[in-house]
């Protein structure tokens, strides 16, 4: 019995070293590396670290019902993208996108506006040649944006990246973010780039997302080059004020287990006289990227077993367009998993309540084979075949466990739906962890109570109270609409097992 | 690829198989049965007669002693049972 839990214990030390380690190595090295990079000629944008310094303050504000854009006339760039439905600021503090740089030039010009109606149309003489900027805000979810000069050549910068919107889970956000390329297929470039990323060659969009939207620039114009960068963390924490400490173990920890790189991405559309682009900032939800037909969806695909996931969310979005909750909706479902689990779980339970009458007769083989565990096995089986009993639910039912589990994770770990969803009390989002902890503790107890209320093996008595702390030692800092499910599929657990032991079990 | 798969069966068995309570309905369990298959019959096979086992092992089948067949064209059999 002494060996076996120390055997145990091993095992148990085994898993969490595996996890650990698999994050550690999953985990790029983020801040201790050489900043500079040789640079290409061609790539002048790419010589200076930061981006220019803009001192005119000069701003246009566009108020749209979808968002709202505050542009500014240093580099004819944007100051502020807000999505009003989401409470969201896109562009990182006190810098700006879509900025007009020449090459060769340091800082970067003024320009002068002009207003009509849904477009802003700056422009600037440079050298004696005239150069022009249209805004035109004719798209429910971002603008076109077009350049025209007979003879200069600008850069469109981008430089800046994107804002962590996730002010709650810094990390967890920077984890997600990325750029895409769609030529023939959509592809996450992120990790090619190094420091920096050349790319040449045709494409229909790009884009730069964090964990809940994407910035998608789409290319009428016919672009066929585009300058990535990393944006370094040490740079970072300077420019944009994120100064989380970004130690793997922390990363693992702060946002669940997995790993991915926690930097931010800059791009650059290098010049030519005529540039013409559209962008759109969406939220990152299949339904909503599907409708454009560009192949946005691709973004917003839930990893393995993504069409579970999104069959779930289908469900939770069902339940939540009559309760208007999301947390009621994760509630609904498990109990509709549960109901269409029923009438096996019913067969576990009564088999289980007839284990309790053979104990006797299980006592003496135990004696008997006492030193012969595989005897003692094969004898018990023997057993269980003439009573017609069965004390295993089988391997099937943990297994299928498992690919609705990891969609359940995908779904209410990325999915914009619970981003900010208030259920009730101290759970106000659902996206992330509960910060008192009674959710994952609690359905901790709930295992445990469980367990003492079913018939064991003895031999699995010490796994009664190691199983409940390793499930919250797991589920801690997992997003509490998670920790919802679980917690409500125990609670209903609980309550089959008196539904069908006061039904009589004979 | 065949030892692959068995040190994959035996690191599952030393460490979840382990940790979580029985769950198989079978003697010999799924996990020893898919090894002893694969180291029979080799990897195709195995691995298909360790998923078929897995399938039977639900609450709807009775469990009990299933060991693996001796020979290949025996595995008729046990789905007959």
């Amino acid at each position: 019995m002494r060996e076996e839990q120390v055997r145990t214990l091993v095992a148990f030390i085994l898993i969490i070293a595996i996890l650990l380690l698999w994050t550690l190595f999953s985990k790029p090295r983020s801040s201790a590396r050489a900043p500079v990079v040789p640079i290409a000629k061609d790539t002048l944008v790419m010589e200076k670290e930061s981006p220019a310094v803009i001192v005119n303050r000069d701003t246009i504000a566009i108020d749209r019902p979808n968002y709202r854009i505050v542009l500014a006339t240093a580099g004819g760039s944007v100051k502020s993208f807000y999505l009003k439905r989401y409470r969201a600021e896109f562009v990182p503090e006190e810098q700006y996108l879509f900025v007009t740089r020449f090459p060769g030039m340091d800082s970067v010009i003024n320009f002068k506006y002009n207003r009509l109606g849904d477009s802003v149309i700056f422009s600037a003489v440079l050298k004696g040649n005239s150069i022009k900027k249209s805004y035109y805000f004719n798209d429910s979810s971002g603008f076109a944006l077009s350049i025209q000069s007979d003879s200069i050549a600008s850069v469109l910068s981008l430089n800046a990246g994107l804002r962590v919107t996730e002010t709650k889970n810094r990390l967890d956000d920077l984890r997600h973010f990325g750029v895409y390329i769609k030529d023939k297929n959509c592809v996450n470039i992120a990790k090619k780039i190094k420091d920096v990323y050349q790319y040449r060659g045709s494409f229909e969009w790009f884009s730069m997302r964090t964990k809940y939207f994407a910035l998608i620039i789409n290319n009428p114009g016919r672009i066929e080059s585009l300058d990535f960068r990393k944006i370094l963390p040490a740079l970072d924490k300077k420019i944009s004020g994120i100064d989380d400490d970004r130690s793997p173990v922390n990363a693992a920890f702060g946002c669940g287990f997995g790993g991915g790189s926690t930097v931010r991405f800059g791009a650059e559309i290098p010049g030519d006289h005529n540039l013409k682009i559209n962008v759109r900032l969406l939220p990152l939800r299949h339904d909503i990227l599907a409708r454009y037909n560009q192949g946005y969806q691709a973004m917003a695909e839930l990893g393995l077993w993504g069409f579970i996931a999104r069959i779930i969310l289908l469900i939770f979005n069902f339940f939540y367009l009559v309760f208007r909750n999301y947390g009621v909706a994760i509630i609904l479902f498990a109990i509709l998993l549960k109901a269409v689990f029923f009438p096996l779980s019913r067969k576990m339970i009564v088999s289980q309540y007839k284990m309790q009458m053979l104990q006797p007769e299980l006592k003496k083989i135990q004696a008997k084979y006492k030193n012969d565990s595989a005897a003692l096995n094969q004898e018990m089986m023997h057993l269980y075949k003439t009573y017609k009993v069965n004390p295993f639910s089988g391997c099937l039912p943990l297994l299928i466990q498992f690919p609705i589990f990891m969609a359940l994770y995908q779904a209410l770990n990325t999915s914009i739906e619970f981003r900010q969803a208030h259920f009730v009390f101290w759970l106000t989002d659902l996206s992330i962890k509960d910060p008192f902890y009674v959710l994952p503790i609690g359905m901790g107890v709930m295992m445990l109570i469980q367990s003492l209320m079913t018939p064991i093996d003895p031999r699995q008595r010490f796994m009664v109270v190691i199983m409940p702390l390793f499930m919250i030692f797991i589920f801690l800092n997992l997003p509490s609409g998670l920790q919802l499910y679980w917690f409500t599929y125990n609670i209903l657990t609980l309550v089959e097992n008196y539904i069908v032991k006061r039904g009589g079990v004979k | 690829m065949r030892y692959i798969a068995l040190i994959f069966i035996k690191g599952y068995q030393h460490t979840f198989g382990r940790i979580f309570p029985r769950v198989c309905r079978y003697e010999p369990t799924c996990s020893t049965y898919a090894y002893q298959a694969i180291t029979r019959f080799g990897l195709i096979r195995g691995v298909g007669l360790g998923i078929w086992r897995i399938i039977r092992c639900n609450p709807l089948t009775a469990g009990g002693f299933d060991p693996i067949p001796d020979r290949w064209r025996d595995t008729k059999c046990v789905k007959n049972r």
